[in-house]
């Protein structure tokens, strides 16, 4: 193993030059150009301009802490750790493959991804930009991690100034388990190839998730949190359980999933404050839904919002109903509500261009002046209840107990009646229906 | 010095790299394929069998 430092500003790593390394920092050319064995530095005594590297060029250990652009001319493999201190890695087009890549400071300092990538074999933390002060990031950011085994790895992506500079992180190998800095930034997180786990810790994701089946999600409170705010997101977790928050805030965004998404029972609440949940077709199962104050919209395009908790806030539009729409989308998309116990629906006074479904034997209250496509049941016997003195709309009204096992509806006040408008465009299908302190107009 | 740039993939993992040649160099096509196809078979070998840190 021998120290290499390279000097005499710009030039070419190839395979063959000596002039441009050196056995001692600021000294004299003509030492053997670096192998996969030799630590290979930029300093302040390299000069300035530009080091292309070309095909073959190699190293161990690579620091950069110099005014020489390093700019990839073809693929370029460190056998070992690479350590941006200062100054700029311009990857071009091409591959540069290394152990472990860290860039964690505040120097000034630039990695120009071009369509170029990073890939990471090594486990441990191994890519590393948690701090991102000073640090510009040009072209398609993607980093690969290609580590096969068992020992734990993570990153750690800090944020950055545009969200087109989000880091695109693919996983492609590994049975061990990922987990990312204390609060990362991504923007496509792609597992497929993986088989460990994914520990639960804050992130922000703007672009796709692409989970696959061999994966399972450590529980854990932290909050996973979609932020894109043009364009779709795809959130395909091959129905593997998430059993850690999401929260979807993306102005302008669309979460659209690409499977059905199965929250955990301990975790898995989910928060709309901005953007579009696209269900395409898919179930949504969670613990509870809750809106908050943004623009925000669920697309059903015949899917499912399963809330299974037994409590008041199982689907909570209460004091975040400004700005919250639905839309129905292609085919007939539902909101069931499927607590075995008491249960709310705060519908908060929106329109829910869906069906309500009574899906859990446990009573539904229904909360606000609302308007719904449609109202069903799937379980009796079972209680529906209106909120006394309010008008709740219905273009379609399908809820039907069976010989010894009614459905109930009553008013969340006894004595006082709760209006159920019919707004005349759709069915009324209702048998053995227990009724009382009701208004039908 | 002729520049040859290439991508290959597995399908899974994707390689970018380039040939760089000798303006009078000799080799065939063929030659040059196998080239690239060494690149990246040498590297995705690489990748593929890396110690843990």
């Amino acid at each position: 193993m021998a120290a290499r430092f390279w000097v005499g500003g710009t030039g070419t790593w190839d395979t063959t030059t000596t002039t441009h390394w050196s056995a001692t920092s600021g000294g004299a050319g003509g030492a053997s150009v670096p192998t996969t064995a030799d630590i290979v530095t930029f300093d302040a005594s390299s000069g300035s301009g530009t080091c292309t590297t070309a095909t073959g060029a190699t190293c161990s250990t690579l620091t950069i802490s110099s005014s020489v652009f390093l700019t990839l001319g073809a693929a370029f493999t460190a056998n070992s750790a690479v350590t941006l201190t200062i100054g700029v890695v311009n990857l071009a087009t091409f591959t540069f493959t290394c152990t472990t890549f860290n860039s964690n400071n505040a120097n000034s300092r630039t990695l120009a991804f071009g369509t170029g990538n990073i890939t990471c074999i090594s486990s441990g933390t191994v890519f590393n930009i948690a701090t991102t002060t000073n640090l510009t990031l040009t072209g398609t950011p993607i980093v690969n991690l290609t580590y096969a085994g068992s020992v734990a790895v993570s990153v750690s992506t800090g944020v950055t100034v545009g969200i087109s500079d989000q880091i695109s992180v693919n996983i492609t190998a590994g049975t061990y388990t990922f987990s990312n800095g204390a609060n990362s930034f991504f923007k496509n997180l792609n597992f497929t190839g993986f088989s460990g786990s994914i520990a639960n810790g804050l992130r922000s994701i703007y672009g796709n998730l692409t989970i696959p089946a061999t994966t399972t999600i450590t529980s854990g409170t932290s909050p996973t949190t979609f932020a894109g705010t043009s364009g779709t997101q795809i959130i395909n977790t091959n129905t593997v359980t998430w059993d850690t928050p999401i929260t979807f805030n993306g102005v302008g965004g669309t979460f659209q999933l690409g499977s059905a998404l199965t929250m955990g029972a301990t975790n898995g609440t989910i928060s709309l404050t901005n953007g579009t949940i696209d269900l395409n077709g898919f179930t949504l199962l969670c613990i509870s839904f809750l809106t908050l104050a943004g623009t925000k919209s669920i697309l059903f395009n015949g899917g499912t919002l399963n809330c299974t908790a037994s409590a008041t806030n199982a689907f909570n539009n209460l004091s975040s109903s400004a700005g919250f729409t639905t839309v129905a989308g292609v085919g007939t998309g539902t909101i069931t509500m499927t607590g075995a116990a008491a249960k709310t629906f705060q519908g908060g006074g929106s329109t829910f261009n869906c069906t309500l479904n009574q899906g859990g034997a446990g009573v539904l209250t229904i909360t606000g002046a609302n308007t719904f496509t449609n109202i069903t049941n799937t379980v009796t016997p079972c209680t529906v209840t209106f909120p006394a003195s309010v008008i709740n709309n219905f273009s379609n009204f399908n809820l039907n107990g069976t010989a010894g096992n009614l459905v109930t509806l009553n008013s969340s006040t006894s004595g006082t009646q709760a209006t159920i408008h019919y707004t005349g465009t759709g069915a009324i299908v209702c048998d053995y229906l227990s009724i009382q302190d009701s208004n039908a107009t | 010095m002729i520049i040859i740039d290439f991508i290959k993939t597995d399908g899974l993992h994707t390689y970018s790299d380039a040939l760089w040649l000798e303006d009078n160099n000799t080799f065939t096509n063929d030659e040059i394929e196998s080239m690239k196809q060494k690149r990246f078979d040498d590297w995705l070998a690489y990748i593929t069998d890396a110690p843990s840190e």
